[in-house]
């Protein structure tokens, strides 16, 4: 598990470089692995091409916004791939809309987080490692995780 | 009395008497003898006249209930007279005399003297014919009982025996038709003065009898609007085959339901006219029942002109509503585009800003204590900016979603709410501010996200617009004004000058510099937008240095 990679799929040079710094300042020791687009990220989801060789990944970091295949079509990939169907995924979006979350959720991923300015992204990152690396799942009930991630429908 | 029939009767016997053997004699004994035969034919006389009265009596009414049937015959306002086989008038009751116009005593009278000429032979027959048979016989005469009178009369004859075996006779009434006559006259005279009317009526009067389909009745008018001569109508089938095809079944149909609960009806169709035009028509029918026979009748009216001003006017309304509808269709689309719009200002726009923050933030503190305070510092203002064109872009979005967006109003308990809002905002902490709820308050029909939104806007400046150094006190409660429900947040800030107190609900208006008190100018022309659209309104009421009290005026739920 500790040399697993994250999969971060981001085509915003800015905030991949933000999720860089925010990660080493967090202490993250899984390898980034940067799909810039949707096709890249389905390739390494279906460990094809480039990406034959690759190990699962950890966590995927989901932005929705992307090139040739948009977010929430790779959130349906990762889940039907018998090798990340369980992998946690947290979308990373700069949309608070409604209608965007609900889809987030009800295709499997893990959390909605929306995207925060530098200094709120390293105490994002930090959580995500102590919830979702360092252990095996997150707490059901955890406020800490909570005040950071947008709830699914129904619940707030 | 019937006179004439005793003096006829009497006269008989007066003449068998004088027919009888009478033996010559002379001087007093002859004188005598007369005398002697004067009394006893005095005697005869009387009996006889007692016979003959009694004869007439029952000559009269036959041979039961003498008295009563005597005083019928006399009594009888209807003229009656009797006749033996031979055409001798036997008797004749004073409503006969007065109709013919005779003396009370009028000898020699016989009814065929009032029959002109001409129409004698018509008398005898019927007479003949009654003598003959057993049945009722009638005959209509005229009269002619003095010069330039004429009488108009229906003679109802009968023949009987007086007594079985007897010889017959002919009882007869003699019935005046004189008013009669003249009132047929009159009626006959008014049918066509109403006829005229109705002829001059602009609209199609008719009749029809429904067993026969037979057309009884049509007015002028028919023939001027259709063409048809009214002969034409006469023909049973002409009257439905005249009605356009396209709209013969249902007229018919409808007719026939008419007829069926005998309701009157107005039908709309069109009819053909004989120089092959199309017209419509308005026709109102009537059923109804005359002497047991199914009727209807109406009035038919050219509504031609009408009908093409209402197609016109259904062409019009279908452009109107095709245009309505294409109309609507742009503004759908307008609204998706500006959906799209805000969603990639959202992402787009927000995305560059973000990363100037970002950046700011991380050259900031990429080499620590080495950067020069003053690059710091230009970098502290590049991080301002991009925070506050953050926010502006956001605030504008919430601003555009709530006017935007179809809110569910629900029963709200707004003091649950405040206080979960207050928890909520670090700002609200003590010690950075002191805030008093004062419960309980009044359900009110809200949606919670967006009276929410409202309060925390209302709450947040509160806290914010205090003098430097202060510490924001605030209270939040509620009271009912009128039928409404006020929900305020009361401060002891700066307060607002009286000329400011609208403006301030107004999109980017801010009455504070920005330096001294940050903001966008957006947050309360949202909470006046979000009261809005919770069918309530903002306000406020404020004193410069006094402090100001911000409410929201909602629609109780209780």
């Amino acid at each position: 598990m500790m040399n697993k990679p994250i999969l971060l799929v981001e085509d915003e040079e800015a905030d991949v470089i933000f999720m860089r710094y925010a990660m080493e300042w967090a202490k993250v020791p899984n390898p980034l692995v940067i799909a810039r687009d949707g096709r890249e990220a389905v390739d390494f989801i279906e460990a094809r091409g480039e990406h034959q060789h690759r190990l699962g990944p950890a966590l995927v970091l989901l932005d929705l916004k992307l090139p040739f295949i948009p977010g929430l079509e790779v959130l349906k990939h990762i889940r039907q791939h018998p090798e990340t169907s369980r992998v946690p995924v947290i979308v990373f979006s700069s949309s608070n809309q409604d209608q965007d979350v609900e889809a987030a959720y009800s295709l499997g991923a893990d959390a909605y987080v929306v995207k925060p300015a530098y200094n709120e992204l390293l105490e994002v990152v930090r959580r995500v490692k102590l919830y979702w690396l360092d252990r095996p799942h997150p707490p059901p009930d955890c406020a800490d995780w909570d005040a950071v991630r947008v709830p699914p429908p129904g619940q707030s | 009395m019937s006179n004439r029939g005793r003096n006829k009767r009497t006269k008989g016997i007066d003449r068998a008497a004088q027919s009888g053997p009478a033996t010559p004699r002379k001087g007093a004994g002859r004188v005598a003898e007369l005398g002697e035969k004067a009394r006893e034919l005095e005697v005869a006389n009387t009996l006889l006249k007692r016979e003959t009265r009694h004869l007439t009596l029952e000559l009269r009414v036959g041979r039961d209930a003498v008295t009563s049937s005597a005083g019928l015959f006399d009594q009888s306002p209807a003229a009656l007279m009797v006749h033996d086989a031979a055409g001798e008038l036997l008797a004749l009751n004073p409503a006969a005399r007065k109709l013919f116009g005779l003396e009370a005593a009028s000898p020699g009278f016989a009814f065929p003297q009032l029959i002109a000429k001409e129409s004698l032979g018509l008398w005898l027959n019927h007479f003949r014919k009654s003598l003959e048979s057993l049945a009722v016989e009638r005959l209509e005469l005229t009269l002619r009982p003095r010069e330039g009178r004429e009488i108009p009369v229906e003679i109802i004859s009968r023949s009987a025996p007086d007594r079985p075996g007897d010889e017959r006779r002919v009882f007869s009434s003699v019935a005046d038709l004189t008013h009669q006559r003249e009132r047929a006259l009159a009626l006959a005279s008014a049918q066509p003065l109403h006829e005229d009317r109705i002829n001059r009526i602009q609209g199609m009067v008719w009749e029809v009898d429904v067993q026969n389909r037979q057309v009884t009745f049509v007015s002028r008018h028919t023939e001027r609007l259709l063409g048809y001569s009214v002969e034409a109508w006469k023909n049973p089938e002409f009257w439905t085959n005249h009605i356009y095809a396209e709209d013969r079944d249902a007229t018919l149909r409808r007719i026939t339901e008419a007829v069926e609960q005998r309701k009157p009806i107005t039908l709309e169709y069109r009819v053909v006219t004989a120089g092959r035009r199309v017209l419509w028509l308005c026709n109102k029918i009537t059923p109804f029942e005359r002497e047991g026979r199914l009727m209807l009748c109406g009035i038919a009216i050219e509504i031609t002109e009408r009908h093409h001003r209402e197609a016109e006017l259904r062409e019009m309304r279908k452009e109107l509503e095709r245009r309505v509808a294409e109309r609507t269709a742009e503004l759908g689309r307008s609204v998706a585009e500006l959906e799209t719009f805000s969603y990639s200002i959202s992402h787009d726009l927000r995305a560059p800003i973000r990363a100037m923050l970002g950046f700011a933030t991380l050259a900031a503190q990429s080499c620590p204590g080495r950067v020069p305070s003053e690059i710091l510092g230009f970098l502290e203002r590049i991080a301002a900016g991009a925070r506050r064109a953050d926010q502006l872009i956001q605030d504008v979005l919430t601003y555009s979603r709530i006017s935007r967006e179809e809110v569910r109003l629900e029963p709200i308990d707004p003091e649950r709410l405040v206080r979960e809002l207050i928890s909520q905002l670090p700002d609200l902490q003590p010690p950075l501010a002191e805030v008093e709820v004062r419960g309980p308050m009044p359900k009110v029909w809200a949606h919670e996200a967006r009276l929410g939104q409202c309060l925390s806007n209302l709450l947040l400046n509160a806290a914010k617009f205090v003098a430097p150094g202060q510490t924001p006190k605030i209270e939040v409660g509620a009271e009912p004004i009128h039928d409404k429900v006020r929900i305020y947040v009361r401060d002891q800030g700066i307060g607002i000058a009286p000329a400011n107190l609208t403006r301030i609900f107004r999109m980017f208006e801010r009455v504070n510099p920005a330096g001294q008190y940050p903001g966008t100018g957006i947050g309360l022309a949202i909470v006046s937008r979000g009261a809005e659209r919770l069918g309530g309104r903002a306000g406020v009421e404020s004193q410069p240095g006094q402090g100001s009290r911000f409410w929201l005026e909602l629609n109780p739920a209780s």
